[in-house]
């Protein structure tokens, strides 16, 4: 008699063990943000500073990871000062865009035709889940004519992912 | 083989400089002072060429909303997480839909394009 309880009692326990191991998980959006690419600014011509490659610059990249689809925007923002450069007396005019560069995703090959420009800044809906890069040209050129001090110049781009 | 040593060729340089910022959508709960609201936030630098981070709250038109952190910057190791507490005052807190994260370079910072990474969450709908 006490074996038969003994056993049932075991059996009891153990089914209520197994039944007692939940597993939860939770699945949210994420968006990691990679700098992929550092740009340079080549010196076409005295006054100018350009990342393009036919002004002998290389265009920063950078890439966009979200897991899932519709949850946040990226927000780029190109240069419209130096964080670092030597003493200028004279207006520095600047121009910059932005345009997708790669895509994990055939679906994402239309966020260059819906972005929203403004300012500096351009707006991609990130509507589809992977990993899209984006490139980005600036161009800053220095008074009329005038000559960039000789120096080293940085100027930061501003890669937002915002959470829609 | 070929395949696995491909993947973590792939998976070493997709993660070589990233910024994460979790979690996508907090909420503001209670904190241990009267009045105050708290959410904890998760960082992790995975960028190599960045080490210092802000902590940003946000209006819905993207004005500054007042906060308090332990710190107004994070130096944060290359590969490390830190957790983050933000607080939020009462007054404030149905102003307060975006907490957000920004990469910060030191001032003079000697390179020719610099990116900066700006991460921000929104209050859960």
């Amino acid at each position: 008699m006490k074996m038969k309880t003994f056993l049932a009692a075991a059996v009891f326990s153990a089914s209520v063990a197994a039944e007692n191991v939940p597993i939860n998980g939770t699945v949210e959006g994420q968006c990691v943000v990679i700098p992929d690419i550092s740009g340079v600014y080549g010196n076409p011509s005295s006054d100018k500073l350009s990342t393009a490659p036919i002004d002998g610059g290389v265009k920063p990249s950078v890439r966009f990871d979200v897991i899932i689809a519709d949850y946040y925007k990226a927000v780029i923002t190109t240069p419209t000062q130096f964080s670092a450069a030597p003493a200028l007396n004279d207006v520095v005019n600047w121009t910059g865009d932005v345009s997708v560069k790669e895509v994990t995703d055939p679906l994402m090959s239309d966020y260059d035709t819906n972005k929203v420009e403004y300012n500096d800044t351009t707006e991609y809906d990130l509507t589809v889940a992977g990993s899209t890069w984006f490139e980005m040209g600036s161009t800053a050129e220095y008074g009329y004519n005038k000559p960039f001090p000789a120096g080293q110049y940085t100027a930061v781009v501003e890669a937002n992912c915002i959470a829609k | 083989m070929k395949s696995f040593v491909f993947l973590l060729l792939f998976l070493g340089v997709s993660a070589a400089s990233a910024h994460s910022w979790t979690p996508t959508y907090f909420e503001f709960r209670p904190s241990h002072l009267a009045g105050v609201y708290v959410t904890e936030m998760t960082l992790f630098n995975k960028r190599e060429d960045a080490t210092y981070y802000s902590v940003e709250v946000r209006d819905k038109d993207f004005n500054s909303v007042s906060f308090r952190t332990t710190s107004p910057f994070y130096a944060i190791e290359y590969l490390e997480k830190q957790k983050i507490r933000v607080y939020v005052s009462q007054k404030d807190l149905d102003k307060a839909l975006y907490i957000c994260s920004r990469s910060r370079f030191p001032a003079g910072t000697k390179a020719s394009s610099l990116v900066s990474s700006r991460i921000c969450s929104k209050v859960r709908p």
